[in-house]
């Protein structure tokens, strides 16, 4: 009766997580467009955020985007296209992260190695450089 | 002169609260709901021509509860009241919620009142968005927000045609709040509100609902004059995956 229950508690798990990355490829071509676009904003705002959403949508048709990004003027939207193109996981950005490792901010080359070390791990740590990007949620009332 | 006055006034509702707390002794074990008297007396002083007083009772923990519904219409005719104080009247409340020093007004106290005597000020408030000052409506769909109730939904959704900006962008708050898929189409076309503030808290709250029927409309927000709204819009992009 327990064993049941747990295979039955299992299966769901297996369930839920092979569902996640399916559910992730729900924004459409035009939106990773668009925040490709965002990425040569005037605002480094945007551009950071941009970087942000791209690292959470997570596809392959952004990864040329992103690596141009790389070269951005502000620090922190470098940091953000790195770590975006880390979540990508995809080889294809493994030459311009390992040249982000002679970045002249140490902040740039640490999450650098951090996105090679999960590309290269297959799921190891990749934490965002500002784990809440958000840049004026207003949740709060007045 | 006029510190004077104030302190004697804060004396006074020192003094009243005290009364308060004796006839009903409001320690956390036992909650004794106050006594008609006092509460009268309470609602007497919200109606004082100094603010600091109007603040002082209108944040008052203690006597705010659900079964203070007889103090709920003086505390709606607050609502529009904007004079502001000190955030130091209410000090221990505003650093929990949120522990910055804007100064506080006695509409957004009364609102928080209101949202402490809970269901009762459903109706009151519904009707206080609809017509009222400015300050009121706004006051009024914050509480409606923090309510947490999703029959509020609807009546949010007619307030994000608001005359009054202020109205509009805290109507789209309290619909983020709520969280409710309801309110994504309303929200879409408020991304195209005349008012950059509303349009960028119109992209906070699609990405705190997180309905992917919102990406369209997110996606064209990118392209958005203002860049708060741009840097919002591409926020809420992320989030809603």
């Amino acid at each position: 009766m327990l064993t049941s229950a747990k295979i039955l508690a299992a299966g769901l798990l297996v369930t839920l997580f092979a569902a996640a990355p399916a559910e992730a490829q729900t924004a459409s071509a035009a939106t990773v467009t668009a925040l490709g676009d965002a990425l040569k904003d005037s605002d480094a705002g945007v551009r950071r955020q941009a970087a942000w959403a791209l690292g959470r949508i997570q596809s392959e048709q952004s990864i040329d985007a992103l690596i141009a990004a790389m070269r951005d003027s502000d620090q922190q939207v470098r940091r953000q296209a790195i770590w975006a193109l880390g979540q990508i996981g995809s080889a294809k950005a493994v030459d311009s992260l390992t040249a982000a490792l002679k970045d002249g901010s140490n902040e740039v080359r640490r999450s650098a190695a951090q996105a090679l070390a999960h590309i290269y791990g297959r799921g190891g740590p990749n934490p965002n450089p500002n784990p809440n990007p958000n840049p004026n949620p207003r949740p709060r009332p007045f | 002169m006029k510190v004077t006055a104030r302190c004697r006034y804060l004396n006074a509702v020192a003094a009243c609260l005290a009364v308060v707390s004796v006839g009903a002794p409001a320690t956390r074990a036992q909650q004794q709901p106050p006594t008609a008297k006092d509460l009268s007396a309470v609602i007497e002083m919200l109606r004082s021509p100094d603010p600091v007083v109007r603040v002082s009772v209108a944040c008052a923990r203690d006597v705010f509860n659900s079964s203070a519904t007889a103090a709920i219409p003086s505390l709606i005719d607050l609502l529009n009241d904007a004079e502001p104080v000190s955030p130091e009247v209410c000090r221990e409340d505003h650093r929990r919620w949120w522990g910055d020093e804007h100064p506080i007004t006695p509409g957004q106290e009364a609102a928080r009142a209101l949202v402490r005597i809970g269901t009762a000020s459903f109706d009151p408030l519904v009707k206080a968005l609809g017509n009222g000052g400015a300050t009121a409506r706004r006051n009024a769909a914050w509480a409606l927000g923090a309510l947490d109730d999703p029959k509020a939904v609807q009546p949010l959704i007619g307030a994000l045609r608001d005359p009054a900006a202020i109205v509009r962008r805290q109507t789209a708050w309290a619909l983020g709040a709520l969280d409710d898929s309801a309110a994504v189409d309303a929200l879409v076309a408020t991304l195209k509100d005349i008012d950059a503030d509303v349009r960028e808290q119109a992209a906070w709250a699609l990405g705190a609902i997180g309905d992917a029927r919102a990406l369209a409309g997110l996606t064209s927000a990118l392209k958005d004059s203002a860049s708060s709204v741009r840097r919002q819009a591409a926020w809420a992009l992320g989030a809603i995956q």
